[in-house]
This record gives structure tokens, sequence and C-alpha cells, in this order.
């Protein structure tokens, strides 16, 4: 399936824990005994064919609809495929090819199917669920939503956070050779939030500046200004600082991008507010066609994450479905 | 490990001190400090104070209970880490069984660093020996005693730290928050909205 230029496949990886649906403080560990004999895994994958088993529903809130296509178990992972998309703009749809038109209402979604993988081992409190994107959006709200509905019945609730996993991302992707950044972008509109103006005339009304960066210079500065930015703070990087652009602090630029280039593809961050969490790309091209290809892509960035939050793991073929 | 000497307790410190280094091959800074400088510290404070023990009675005996106890730690341990390889739950932890293997060499460092405490007070208790029994080395050795005291407690803590660990990382499910109570319902509740199915 040749997917259109507008969207770029690609994953992001979450931590998944539980707790009592009133109390996102106090975690479940996955092996209480009232989860049964599948632990924490089995009531998420029970869920899952619960929500399969109900049909597709909207999201009001989101102005999304969300189905579940199917459930897939295997060692510690289930694979969820969601079909799921906004709805609430209309608009007209036109076949290229028969010339055939047709409309679109207020009340049509258009879906697209996207798998989301949960990774929960036997033990501890944290899992993993790995999330199909397009572009930078996954259908995680929505499934959570609806899986929390049915979770709800045995008194448990699924949340997921960003942070760990991204740091680790972050920081692998970085430590990468391959990775390199090539420029700094720094935009400043014509009123600024500190009055600072890179020139002193009324008429120039806005300023882009790009800096382009010699190979490696700058990786250090700029690893350690992801660290702060995906830590506990998440304190958003002072690109201005990192670059040495002296006289001008983080608030003179109104966006500040980073632009990595990682040997096939040049990546532009907006890095303005905060480090943008991370989006794994795909080795080929296209989306991987079926499950087993969404494994096979996906194990790599999953190890690494399971190896940094220090969750130790049998042999492969007993906790990773290496097929679907 | 070669069979050097049957008399050679250096295996003991060498794994002790590879087991507490991290991935990068080297001791942490958390550690160091406690292990060594604090020690240090506490040394130096009282050799240049000049406080002495008096008494080295009750810390013998005291110390002899430490050697027993650590040795049948060592022993329960080792039988844990022997159920842990023979459970299919736990055979593949390979962070729960390092866990283990440090708090046994621990115990057994702490045992060995207690007997050469003791035959230290014994001897200072019971040999006179002229050339050193000026007050300079009476404080250099008492600030030398207290440094051992120093690094011998600040490793008892740990190993109390540790052993607590292996309980929580086998055991973590005993810590856990509970389910919420669920409350029952005389009817069977269905999702809002209108459920659909894809056809086909």
């Amino acid at each position: 399936m040749r997917g259109s230029p507008l969207a770029t496949y690609g994953y992001k990886i979450f931590t998944v824990y539980l707790t009592p649906p009133r109390k996102p403080g106090d975690r479940l560990t996955f092996d209480l005994p009232q989860f049964g004999a599948e632990k924490a895994l089995g009531a998420v994958a029970d869920a899952a064919l619960e929500v399969y088993n109900a049909g597709g529903d909207d999201d009001k809130g989101r102005k999304a609809y969300i189905e579940i296509d199917s459930v897939q178990n295997g060692g510690w992972c289930s694979l969820v495929t969601a079909s799921g998309g906004a709805y609430g703009e209309s608009g007209e749809i036109v076949n290229i090819t028969t010339g055939q038109r047709s409309t679109l209402t207020h009340d049509d979604a258009v879906i697209h199917d996207a798998r989301n993988l949960f990774v929960l081992p036997p033990f501890g409190d944290m899992g993993l669920l790995i999330a199909e994107t397009r572009g930078r959006g996954t259908l995680v709200p929505s499934l959570l939503r609806r899986l929390n509905y049915q979770l709800d019945k045995i008194g448990a609730y699924l949340r997921v956070e960003s942070e760990t996993a991204d740091d680790v991302a972050w920081n692998n992707f970085l430590n990468d050779g391959t990775n390199q950044i090539t420029a700094v972008e720094l935009v400043q509109h014509q009123r600024t939030a500190d009055g600072s103006r890179l020139t002193e005339d009324a008429v120039i009304r806005g300023a882009y500046i790009r800096l382009t960066v010699e190979q490696g210079s700058i990786q250090g500065r700029l690893k350690t200004a992801v660290a702060a930015a995906t830590g506990r703070n998440r304190q958003p990087p002072n690109l201005a600082g990192v670059v040495g652009l002296r006289g001008f602090t983080d608030d003179a630029f109104d966006e500040e991008k980073v632009v990595i280039v990682d040997g096939r593809r040049e990546r532009t961050l907006n890095v303005t507010s905060r480090w943008p969490s991370f989006v794994y790309n795909f080795s080929t091209e296209d989306r991987p066609s079926g499950a087993t290809d969404f494994l096979a892509e996906v194990r790599d960035a999953v190890e690494d994450t399971l190896d940094e939050m220090t969750i130790d793991r049998p042999k492969l073929d007993r906790w990773w479905p290496t097929q679907f | 490990m070669p069979a050097v000497s049957k008399l050679d307790v250096t295996p003991i410190f060498r794994y002790f001190y590879r087991l507490h280094r991290g991935a990068d091959g080297k001791l942490g800074r958390s550690d160091t400090f406690w292990l060594f400088i604090a020690p240090t510290l506490v040394g130096s404070a009282t050799a240049i104070a000049d406080v002495r023990l008096t008494s080295l009675t009750p810390l013998l005996s005291a110390s002899s209970l430490l050697i027993g106890v650590m040795l049948s730690l060592f022993i329960f341990v080792t039988n844990l880490r022997m159920k842990v390889a023979e459970t299919e739950a736990y055979a593949f932890r390979r962070d729960l069984q390092k866990l283990i293997a440090s708090v046994a060499t621990s115990a057994l460092y702490v045992a060995l660093w207690a007997m050469f405490i003791t035959v230290d007070f014994a001897l200072s208790a019971a040999v006179r020996f002229d050339p050193l029994s000026g007050p300079a080395w009476q404080r250099i050795g008492g600030g030398v005693q207290f440094w051992a005291l120093a690094h011998l407690a600040v490793n008892i803590f740990s190993v109390i730290r540790r052993i607590f660990l292996i309980y929580h990382s086998m055991f973590q499910v005993d810590f856990s928050a509970d389910l919420s109570r669920v409350e029952p319902t005389s009817k069977v509740p269905s999702e809002t909205g209108r459920a659909r199915r894809r056809a086909g």
C-alpha cells in the first residue's frame, strides 16, 4: 500500500501502568491475584475483546470515532488493531478515476487503521504501548477511553506516559553517529515577549535565522539541553544559548527549531515550548503490510526501552510473538 | 577463580567491589562517598579530637554476634538463590540474581571486616608494644579503628537495605495498591452511543 505523500508513518512508544480508577498515584502491579492467571495482560486483552464485540463508538469529547478490528495475543504482548478518525467536518469525496462524487457530512468520520501493541510483563508495574502514528497522531486517547470503560468493571484504569520512553529514544537517537544536527532555526515575529529585536528598524517585520552547524560540534551541548528538556521538569531548551547567540534569551524568539538529518531524512523539530515526543520511523517507505512485519520493525526499539527500564526478559520466543 | 591459596580471602573483596561497580566499570560517586570518604571523615575527626574507645569488651561481643548473623545470612541467601534458579518465574530475572549475589558477598565481606576489627581490638587491649604506644600513635590507632567501624556500619546498613530490596523485587505485588472495589449493578452496563459493527 503506497502511503500518501502527506502522511508519514511511524510509531511512538509509551509507558503504560495501571492504577485504581480515581487514584492516579497508586500503581497496581501486574501480578495481582485478582487479575487472574493471565495477569494484567490478560485483563487488558479481555477488555480489548469486549470493545471489539461492542463495535464502534464515537468519543464526543474528541470528536473521534474508534472501533477495534482485531486482538491478537502472544507471549507478553497483545496486538490491538483499531480503526479510527475524526468527524465533524463536511466535504466531498471525488473518485479520481471514475469521477464519482459523494458527500461527507458532519457525522461522517474518515477512519484509518493503526496497530497498537501492548507489552505487559507478568511482574512489576510498568509496561509498554507501541502505537502506530499517522503524522504525529495516534489512536491512543480514544483507545484508552474505550478500554478503561471495560477495565472499570474490574476496578482498574490504564494510563500512559511518554517521558520515560522518550528519554531513551532521544538519547539513543542523538548518540547515534548517523544522526547529525545540521542547522538551528530561530524565528522572531514583530513583537516579542521581552521586547528585544534583532534590528531597531521598525520596518523590519520579522526575522528568520538559520544557523548551519558543523557536523558533530553541537551534539554534546544539545544532548545536555535534551536531557533537561525530556526530564521531569520538561524545561524547554534555550537554543539561542546552545548555539552561542549572544545577547538573546529564550524569550527573544517565537519559534525555535532544530534540523536533524538521520542519513535519509531531514527532520525539523519545533522545540519552542518543549522538546517534542519521539516518533520512530519505519525502515521502509510504507507502512509494514502485516502484523508480522510490524513486529519485526518495532522489536529493537522495544528491547532498548525495556533494557533502560531494567525489565528482565527470558529467551525471545517466550515473551515476544515473532509472528501473528 | 584459580586456587591460589586456601587461605586467600581477597576474592571476597574483589567480587564485592565488582558487584558494586556500575555499568561503566567504576564505583559510583555515592558509593565512593559512603564507603570511603565518610569513614575517612569520621576517622580523622576522632584522631584530631583524640576520641578513644574506652571499653572494648561490649564491642567484642557485639562483633562476634555480628559475624554469626552474617554467616547465617549468607547461608539463607544461598538457599534463596537456589530456589530462584529453580523457579521458572524468577529464572530469567538477572537483576534480582545480581542483587542476591551482592547480598551474599556483602554478608561475607561484613563478617571478614568484623573479624579484622575484633582482632585489632583484642590486640590493642591485650598487647603492649612500646615503640607504638606514644600518644601520636594512639591517636592514629584510634582514628583507624573508627574508620573501620564507620566502614562496617555503612556496609551493614547497605546489606539491610538490599535484603529488603530482594523481597521487594520478588514480591512487589504485596506492596501494590488494590483494585478498586466494584459496585454490583442490577443491569449489565452497555456503552454509550450506537454500537456499530463493520460488515464482513
